[in-house]
């Protein structure tokens, strides 16, 4: 009897600590929506999934941006923090020449530093962080064997990237580096002139040699374009997230840097190589207000409140471009001129730039 | 016995239709300019425009957070932050709401039952994005 009791105690214990571990986490994700251009690639004949670039025999379709999908598989490939998705297709965007058609299912490349896809749920609002929906997904067919451990750097080419003939023109018509590659100069002389054609625009900074290269390097250049392909029409609340993941993909932040709020920005930025204008004398009587910051800086706002602050990129020098983060203030003006900022000033607690970083 | 009935049912007529004066001010904002798409944001009087709605709206926010019952005053709460999302990215708006959702979050969501899917759809995500940064922050 005392056997039985403690068998039935043992059975007991097992069903209430063992639980499928996808059945802890049921995904939210229902919806993809394509941001850009992306190829569909099909399996090969042994079920193999092969992304690179140079392997063009397994496209199956160019998907338009704009189109819309459902997830019914995902495979987490052997860089950490990418995945193949296969997608079927519900909605394909009008207005490009493409094979694709509603119904289809292709295997699309996602990386979660230089992400072409948004992700939404029911309610079709953005997830944030799919990850953990697309590692549940992966576990229920079977396809989680190489689980994503911790985000680092992502080295080499993204698929997504650019077309295989012309490594500077990327899959969504969008040009990183167009301008600077169509002339026949090699990239010291291309730098060069593009520093002299910006130095007008530059203005005080133009006789700055370290801040201009930095300005005009292709990091800056590149944390600018993943900005401006991963915007968002208005905030969704994660600014620092979004300024980090660019810093990331740019490769001027060596790993996803930590912290919550954008107010210890500086902190964190600092970790990773940057500096601060502001803490520089010689520069802090220079930036009186964001416009006067170099291209590509990233400017840290706060003020004297428990605000959780804000962060932004600069996208071009003086008063042209914008300032981008997770969204696109659709003007050319900065967070201090935002109806919250200018609250904030009535009521006397003004926010003001606590960091202007470069990394020269 | 006849006249006291009357005299309350006109009573509570009264009570009923009365405005708070924060939802006067709201009601008196006249919010065209800023909705017209080809507006220039950075006109001076954009922005006073702008910051006036901003100031009534917060205004209202702490009144119907005393006032829960005011189901005019939370209308025009409604009204006017519909036009102050689809008008400011930062989503600003979101965040002044956030008192009324915490306080109020039941009557705060049947009441948005009042207002199309998709601007009902876009104030909820506006405050829950301005709830989660100011408890987690925004990265």
């Amino acid at each position: 009897m005392v056997y039985f009791k403690s068998l039935i105690n043992i059975m007991i214990s097992f069903c209430l600590s063992w639980t499928p571990s996808w059945s802890q986490n049921v995904p939210e994700l229902q919806e993809i929506v394509f941001s850009g251009n992306i190829f569909g690639r099909s399996e090969d004949s042994q079920g193999q999934l092969n992304f690179d670039r140079q392997n063009l025999s397994n496209i199956t379709s160019v998907v338009p941006k704009g189109s819309e999908g459902t997830v019914v598989e995902t495979r987490p490939l052997k860089k950490r923090g990418t995945y193949g998705l296969k997608i079927r297709l519900t909605k394909v965007a009008p207005g490009t020449k493409t094979k694709a058609v509603e119904g289809d299912e292709v295997w699309v490349y996602f990386s979660d530093v230089n992400p072409w896809l948004s992700f939404r749920n029911k309610e079709g609002m953005e997830i944030q962080d799919p990850e953990v929906d697309l590692l549940t997904i992966a576990k229920r067919n079977g396809n989680a064997l190489i689980p994503p451990i911790q985000k680092t750097i992502l080295q080499g080419p993204d698929p997504n990237e650019a077309l295989v003939a012309d490594k500077t023109k990327a899959q969504g018509d969008f040009c990183l580096h167009c301008e600077a590659s169509s002339s026949a100069l090699s990239p010291g002389e291309n730098l060069r002139e593009l520093i002299n054609k910006n130095k007008t625009m530059a203005g005080y900074w133009s006789h700055n040699s370290k801040i201009m290269e930095y300005s005009e390097g292709s990091a800056v250049k590149k944390m600018i374009s993943h900005s401006i392909r991963n915007k968002k029409k208005y905030s969704t609340g994660y600014c620092y997230r979004y300024v980090k993941r660019s810093l990331l993909a740019s490769g001027l932040a060596r790993s996803y840097p930590p912290g919550r709020y954008a107010k210890n920005a500086v902190k964190d930025l600092k970790a990773q190589g940057m500096v601060n204008l502001l803490e520089d004398s010689m520069y802090s009587k220079i930036i009186q207000n964001p416009s006067d910051a170099p291209k590509g800086a990233v400017i840290v706002y706060a003020n004297d409140t428990k605000e959780p602050g804000d962060v932004q990129i600069k996208t071009d020098w003086g008063n042209e471009g914008t300032y981008l983060s997770d969204f696109d203030p659709q003007s050319k003006n900065s967070f201090l001129d935002s109806p919250k900022a200018r609250r904030y000033a009535r009521e006397g607690k003004p926010y003001r730039m606590i960091g202007v970083m470069i990394k020269p | 016995m006849k006249y006291t009935l009357l005299l309350l049912f006109f009573f509570s007529q009264a009570l009923a239709f009365a405005h708070s004066p924060a939802a006067s001010k709201l009601q008196a904002l006249n919010l065209k300019p800023l909705e017209q798409t080809q507006a220039d944001r950075s006109d001076s009087s954009y922005l006073k425009l702008q910051d006036e709605a901003v100031d009534a709206l917060t205004n209202a926010v702490a009144e119907a957070v005393k006032n829960p019952q005011d189901e005019i005053l939370i209308d025009e709460i409604f009204r006017v932050s519909i036009v102050l999302l689809n008008t400011d990215p930062y989503q600003y708006a979101g965040e002044i709401l956030v008192p009324l959702y915490q306080k109020q979050q039941n009557l705060f969501l049947k009441h948005l039952k009042k207002f199309s899917t998709k601007d009902a759809q876009r104030i909820k995500e506006a405050v829950k994005a301005a709830e989660r940064t100011l408890r987690r922050g925004n990265g």
